[in-house]
Order: structure tokens, then sequence, then C-alpha cells
């Protein structure tokens, strides 16, 4: 099944999709999926803090910034994709621009989800805090609203997470596993 | 009327046009000031609130327009409090133009991701 969670930050999106992806997966294998492409010692140190906290999940780690189609999984595998909202950043503005990377966002995504048994995506909810941003930026909130909205209609399951806890929009969630 | 909230680019008019089978001409933009008739549906809300009028008063002078419509608008609440004082007055304008608009309204909703959520 694919899953959608969208939440603020540090709404414990993450945690919440380690859990769920962690009940789905059976035994075949469980990927962690990082999109985000360090820029400074702050990412890094976010980088660490997640990985310390998937210590003993058992995730097989995949990094990859950008056309994350190209990644051949388990077919049978479970995936824990961190985060849309990283992956349109990088396709938007990093070293090799996609021509319309919202549209390129959406189409990796939807290759990469179906690829595998179990998707558990998540992505930062940035709309309402009424300020208008003008330029680029207003660009890749229009360009992660057009990929989310798109996702949500294909998706199975779609929440929104506050404080760790999902609110269910669209379909149904399997049993939240314990944490490890 | 009813009403239907959501942030910035949530597909709250894509929602309603479906929902409701509104035709183009039948909604009304905000953005282009106060109506000159009534229509079966209105958008952006949050472009009248930039105005400094009272948020009490510009319902008042809406309702007869909008009792029998839908009306769009963005939430605009979150996020940090802004440094500039004329968009923290504005914020609390729409505040209280919604908490009236969601009194009167027959149903309010929330479209998040383009999924309503019924709050009403």
């Amino acid at each position: 099944m694919r899953i959608l969670l969208v939440g603020g930050s540090k709404s414990g999106k993450s945690m919440l999709a380690q859990r769920l992806t962690k009940s789905l997966h059976e035994d075949a294998p469980m990927y962690y999926f990082a999109a985000m492409e360090p820029v400074d010692d702050e990412d890094r140190e976010r980088i660490k803090k997640h990985v310390a906290d998937r210590e003993g999940w058992g995730f097989l780690t995949v990094e990859r910034a950008r056309s994350v189609d190209e990644v051949t999984l388990d077919q049978d595998g479970a995936v824990l994709f961190d985060s849309v909202t990283a992956l349109l950043a990088n396709e938007m503005f990093g070293d090799e621009k996609a021509p319309d990377p919202k549209r390129r966002t959406l189409s990796e995504l939807n290759k990469l989800s179906l690829s595998v048994k179990h998707f558990v995506c998540v992505a930062d909810e940035l709309f309402r805090d009424g300020s208008e941003y003008g330029g680029l930026t207003e660009e890749y909130r229009r360009g992660l609203a057009f990929v989310l909205n798109s996702l949500a209609e294909e998706f199975d399951t779609v929440c929104e997470v506050v404080c760790g806890v999902p609110k269910v929009l669209k379909g149904e969630l399997p049993p939240i596993g314990e944490t490890v | 009327m009813d009403l239907v909230i959501g942030g910035a680019y949530q597909g709250k008019l894509t929602c309603v046009k479906k929902k409701y089978g509104f035709k183009k001409d039948e909604v009304f933009d905000l953005a282009n000031g106060f109506p000159d008739r009534e229509y079966k549906c209105y958008t952006h809300l949050e472009a009248l609130t930039r105005d400094e009028t009272d948020p009490h008063e510009l319902i008042r002078l809406l309702m007869p327009y909008i009792k029998n419509s839908v009306v769009i608008s963005r939430e605009i609440g979150c996020g940090i409090v802004p440094m500039d004082p004329d968009e923290r007055v504005m914020r609390e304008r729409h505040g209280i133009a919604l908490s009236l608009l969601a009194k009167e309204a027959e149903h309010v909703t929330r479209v998040f991701c383009g999924i309503e959520e019924r709050l009403k």
C-alpha cells in the first residue's frame, strides 16, 4: 500500500513513518530512502539524529537526491521515503535542474512507489502561514502542493500528522507498530 | 452559506467546483474587489481582509451577497507571527472574519492535499 504523511516540521512524521513501515514489511527488506542532500553542518547533524533514531530497526539506507526512480529495490520491499519536500527542492534548486521539476518529482515518486510492495512517504506542510514569499520560494510552494495533491489522489492513505499522531483524511492505516 | 478553508494551493476551488458543479462565471474572485452582484461562489476572501475595514463591518456588508453561496478562503494564521505590524493586524482581521463566517455557515469544510474534511 502507498501512504502519504503530511505535517509541520518536527511533527513526528518520520518516527510514525518508521513504525508504519516496520509494521508493513513482513519478512521483506525495509528501506529508508534518504533524499536530503546535506549542505551544511546543521543538515549533517539532522541526518545523524535520524540515523540514531533508526538504529536497531533493520532499515537498509538508500541515499539518493534525484532521479530516485532509477534505483532498483526488492519488489516485495517496504520503503520509507524521506522526503517529498527534499526531492522537489533537489530537482528545482540542485546542480542539475530538471526542466519541469514538479512533474518530474511526481513521476519519479509514482514510479518508485509502484516498484515496491509498500511505500510510506513524508512531506512538510508549509501552506498555512499566510505569507507570500514571491519568486522561486512561491514557485516551490506551488510545486510542492501540486505534487502532494496529485499523490494524495493516487495513494491509498493520506494522513495529516500532529504531534506524531496521524489524522486519517483518506483510506485506512495499518496497525502502528511499537518503537524499537 | 458554506465556508471552505485551507492552506495555499490545496485545491479548494477545484474541490468546490467538483462538488457543487459551478461554472467559471458563477465564481467571483474577491481579489477583484467587492462583488457587483450575487454569485454562487466567492474565492480569495483574504484579499478583502487585506483592506483596513473592520471585519464585523466587512462581513455585514458582504452578507447580502454571500448568504446563499460558497465562500472560499485561505488559512493564513499558522506560522511565525509576522514582524510587520500591518501583516499582524491583517491576520487578526482575517481570523475574526473567518470565525464570523463559520458561525453563520451551514457547513465548514477544510481542504488538505485536495481532500475535504468536514469541520461543521
